[in-house]
């Protein structure tokens, strides 16, 4: 039998609140697509360019839901001892040591001594599995491999961890899986097959407005709007990295640290690298930046 | 996990229908996901945009195929996201986009399963995805068209009366032996429907449903006529065979061409005097309006008065026949009321499905 999902929420809108109430502004489609995972217990998976706000979401959720975020950061090269368990062999050689001091001297008891779960190092994993009740997030999946993406698969699926010398773990209930990608790598289908998918898009204009307005409340207005627009306007720029939402918000709050009372060319010089991380985009949006702004007005 | 039984078979296999299309477009959805999909139905809310969203993020896993999955969506559903279609077009015409209405259901929502509540609903609340769902439902449902008795008989195997003739014939190749006895039946014939289907202005939420209804009639063989009203009467047949995103426009164009107006009595003449040598003890007419007519009242039962000799049965069916404390007050209804054989309520899935029901029984 499957361990149940650990939580669910009523309706699609139950959980555009509880966004809203961690200040995280949502589409619809995504309160759908989060509300599905939850009932159904599979995983999300979250695609979209960096920096609309991926991650934030598992965070937000984690928040809201009044469990622990449990996080496993991909990376290339990642093992399964990073992502699972280890065994603490630095602890278990004292333990022999330890024991042998003892007198012990059978093989057999020696080694049932040293491989018990005290020994073992909980990798993120195994450690939400535990929880049950807890927001697994995997972040930038797209990042490791074909071969840990399969074992992904394995304990996606049933929610299970077999240690050879222990035996079987399993989770007492579903933690919700947020998986996010930034399709450096086209990801598998069988891991997509089983996933709710929802693709963030860079937010519209009111929506980025909501959202500069939530998360910098202090910030002027009119002044929010004309950060929101001039960003707006530059990701149709063709930059090689167009700033994300997150990068509106340090934009916005870069202007606010400064003091700017108006957005100008003057004002905007020192902070163009907040929103601009590529040297050739800062360039571009330089040279375009008095028509930019003039459009604004 | 909810339990999948709750969505009956013929509703199931409308939804399964869709994940045919999505193969069409090349999408492949696994097995698990469509599992997964019909699950996660019977969770959302079906009014607004949740059914669309909940099938994307449910059926699809990647980007890339959202533009494919849109296409079978519009095809299968002949509906998209409001900001893909264009705008609405003015009063009077057949909105091809209902925007559903809020819905004062209140604590009694969530009680039933989607489909019940969509079977509850008014069909004028449907978005144009809810209204294929449930015109979908009602093909499943309906049956293959009723046969009534005629007065001839033919010969068969078994049946009431014996066949003298017939059987003598037989006995004829066993050397005088009745080894091969032949009987008679009546004969059973189909009826020949004839709708009439009201398409001015204030039918427009509901005639796009009742135009569903008849192609699910028409797909299931019922031998049937259509026409739709207004100012003029027009033979829609035609568009009956075809798939709901061409058909709907076109209706919606013939609705334009009535401006909104209704000539209830004009219109039922002008069937008699186009069909009138066609009808018979076999034919049925259903009339599908409101009722609201801006002609002579006396018109109408006079037209009604002439077609009810010729047809055997006159059905009228009216959205707002269903509603608490209806009564036949529009002028051209209660003109109507003398000659028809039943005012029948039209107004929600559950009282179309009691009329397809009705039409089974039929004498």
């Amino acid at each position: 039998m499957d361990p149940r999902p650990a939580f669910t929420l009523e309706s699609p809108e139950a959980v555009a609140a509880l966004l809203e109430r961690g200040r995280y502004v949502a589409e619809e489609g995504l309160a759908v697509a989060i509300f599905l995972a939850l009932r159904l217990g599979r995983p999300i998976l979250l695609e979209g360019e960096p920096g609309v706000g991926k991650t934030e979401v598992a965070r937000v959720l984690a928040e809201g839901l009044g469990v622990p975020l449990v996080r496993l950061q991909c990376y290339e090269g990642l093992e399964l001892e990073q992502a699972l368990y280890e065994w603490d062999h630095a602890r278990q050689l004292l333990e022999i040591r330890l024991l042998e001091s003892m007198g012990e001297k059978d093989p057999a008891r020696l080694r049932a001594g040293v491989y018990r779960e005290e020994f073992l190092l909980k990798r993120p994993i195994l450690k939400a599995l535990e929880l049950g009740e807890a927001v697994l997030l995997i972040d930038e999946v797209d990042r490791t491999d074909e071969a840990f993406e399969a074992f992904l698969l394995e304990v996606l699926a049933d929610f299970q961890v077999t240690i050879p010398e222990i035996g079987t773990l399993r989770a007492k209930a579903r933690p919700l899986v947020v998986l996010t990608s930034n399709r450096t790598r086209e990801l598998h289908d069988a891991l997509r097959r089983r996933c709710v998918y929802y693709w963030i898009d860079y937010p519209s204009l009111e929506k980025e407005l909501r959202i500069v307005r939530a998360r910098l409340p202090e910030l002027p207005e009119a002044m929010a709007c004309k950060v929101v627009a001039l960003v707006q306007r530059t990701r149709q720029l063709g930059l090689l990295k167009p700033p994300g939402v997150a990068e509106t918000l340090d934009l916005a709050a870069s202007l606010l640290a400064l003091g700017a009372e108006d957005l100008t060319s003057q004002a905007l010089e020192p902070v163009l690298g907040a929103f601009l991380k590529a040297r050739e985009d800062a360039e571009k949006v330089r040279r375009a930046l008095g028509e930019l702004l003039s459009s604004l007005a | 996990m909810t339990d999948l039984r709750v969505l009956e078979t013929p509703l199931l296999q409308g939804l399964l229908g869709f994940v045919e299309a999505l193969r069409a477009e090349g999408l492949s959805p696994g097995q698990d996901q469509v599992q997964a999909w019909l699950q996660g139905l019977l969770s959302v809310p079906w009014e607004g945009d949740s059914f669309y969203l909940a099938s994307r993020a449910l059926l699809v896993g990647r980007k890339e195929d959202y533009a494919a999955f849109d296409r079978a969506f519009r095809r299968y559903f002949g509906w998209l996201r409001p900001e893909f279609l264009p705008q609405q077009k003015a009063l009077g015409s057949l909105p091809l986009l209902g925007q559903a209405e809020a819905e004062g259901e209140g604590a009694l929502r969530g009680a039933y399963s989607p489909l019940e509540r969509l079977l509850r609903r008014s069909l004028e609340s449907l978005t144009p995805g809810e209204a294929l769902v449930l015109a979908r439902f009602l093909l499943a449902l309906a049956f293959p068209p009723p046969r009534h008795p005629a007065r001839r008989r033919r010969r068969t195997q078994q049946g009431e009366r014996l066949s003298l003739p017939a059987t003598l014939r037989r006995a004829l190749r066993t050397g005088g032996e009745v080894l091969d006895p032949r009987f008679l039946k009546p004969k059973r014939q189909l009826y020949r429907y004839y709708a009439l289907l009201d398409v001015s202005g204030s039918m427009a939420p509901y005639a796009r449903i009742l135009f569903l209804l008849l192609q699910a009639l028409r797909r299931r063989g019922f031998p049937l006529e259509a026409f739709a009203f207004g100012t003029r009467l027009t033979r829609i047949t035609p568009l009956l065979p075809l798939p709901p995103q061409e058909a709907l426009p076109e209706l919606g164009r013939l609705a334009e061409d009535f401006a909104g107006g209704t000539r209830l009595g004009l219109s039922l003449r002008a069937f008699l005097e186009g069909e009138g040598r066609q009808l018979g003890r076999r034919s049925l007419l259903l009339v599908l309006s409101d009722g609201l007519d801006q002609g002579e009242p006396e018109e109408v039962g006079q037209a009604l008065k002439a077609l009810r000799r010729r047809v055997r049965r006159i059905y009228w069916l009216n959205p707002l026949a269903g509603l608490p404390g209806y009564s036949p007050l529009a002028r051209g209804m209660r003109a109507a009321l003398p000659y028809l054989d039943d005012l029948l309520p039209a107004g929600t899935g559950e009282e179309l499905l009691a009329f397809l029901r009705r039409l089974k029984n039929l004498p």
